[in-house]
């Protein structure tokens, strides 16, 4: 089962039996095999929310964003992202970009990916000193992915220092 | 309108996700043209400038977060009360600023409006 609704914060994967009447609608689940609780930040979750916005999403204007560039971006997510450090939480552009944006403490962080490029712009304030730090990424390559990993880490370990 | 007066500013629902708001909602996107539209909230209710934006088919709004007059001041952001299209509409104006430079400006505002939390939330 997967959550269809894009304001849905939870989805679980669920593997069971269910019972459905004539016209194939669920209709109660007589067992369940497993679940999977996922984290309310889940990436790939989010990025299949996103991919259902249509055109003029943001108020009769904003770019549907590109499946196969969110699908690319989900994989190498999977693939590259320091699973130690923590999940973002993930907004569409009106561009059909994505902005991933964490907060660490002090720090404000965002990472603007343009699909389906997965070219992006990393950018972190200190919102107390404003300090501040800009980098231009190319997320088709391990070095892209390798670079957000050190920034996030450099700013996440000043944190557990303390 | 003083320092301390209210700029309400309509969040998109996809500008949400689990509670919380992206600073996106704070600067003003490329199709914006460096303006960044709010209501002067001395002279609306958080509730009633919500209905009034909501009413339009094409809008939708999870709710009103605001930044005051003078945390737009600390970040050197102009507060523009133009009228138009509606007497309480203002916009700040963020054309003296660069693309990085407007993303930190949305980053501040966006924290300082967290800290004072929704004014108004649709159901």
């Amino acid at each position: 089962m997967r959550c269809q609704n894009i304001r849905t914060i939870v989805c679980s994967p669920l593997k069971g039996v269910l019972r459905k009447d004539r016209n194939g609608n669920l209709k109660s689940i007589v067992s369940v095999e497993h679940v999977t609780i996922l984290d309310p930040l889940d990436v790939e979750t989010r990025l299949d929310e996103l991919a259902a916005l249509e055109d003029r999403w943001l108020d009769g204007k904003g770019v549907a964003l590109d499946k196969t560039g969110l699908k690319v971006l989900s994989e190498e997510f999977e693939k590259n992202f320091d699973a130690e450090l923590p999940l973002p939480h993930i907004y569409p552009t009106p561009e059909g970009g994505v902005l991933a944006e964490w907060t660490l403490d002090q720090w404000a962080v965002s990472l603007e990916i343009q699909i389906p490029s997965q070219t992006a712009q990393y950018q972190a304030l200190n919102l107390a000193s404003d300090e501040s730090s800009d980098l231009d990424l190319n997320l088709n390559e391990p070095s892209g992915w390798a670079l957000l990993n050190e920034s996030l880490r450099t700013l996440n370990s000043s944190l557990s220092s303390r | 309108m003083n320092r301390e007066s209210l700029l309400l500013r309509q969040i998109h629902p996809n500008f949400v996700q689990n509670g919380r708001v992206t600073s996106q909602a704070f600067r003003p996107s490329p199709k914006d043209e460096s303006h960044l539209s709010v209501d002067n909230g001395d002279m609306v209710t958080p509730e009633v400038s919500w209905k009034r934006f909501s009413v339009q088919s094409e809008n939708s709004s999870a709710g009103v977060m605001a930044i005051s007059h003078s945390e737009c001041s600390d970040c050197q952001v102009e507060v523009i009360e133009d009228g138009v299209p509606y007497p309480e509409h203002c916009y700040l104006d963020f054309s003296p600023f660069g693309r990085k430079e407007s993303d930190r400006i949305g980053k501040k505002l966006a924290s300082a409006a967290h800290s004072r939390g929704w004014l108004f939330e649709a159901n």
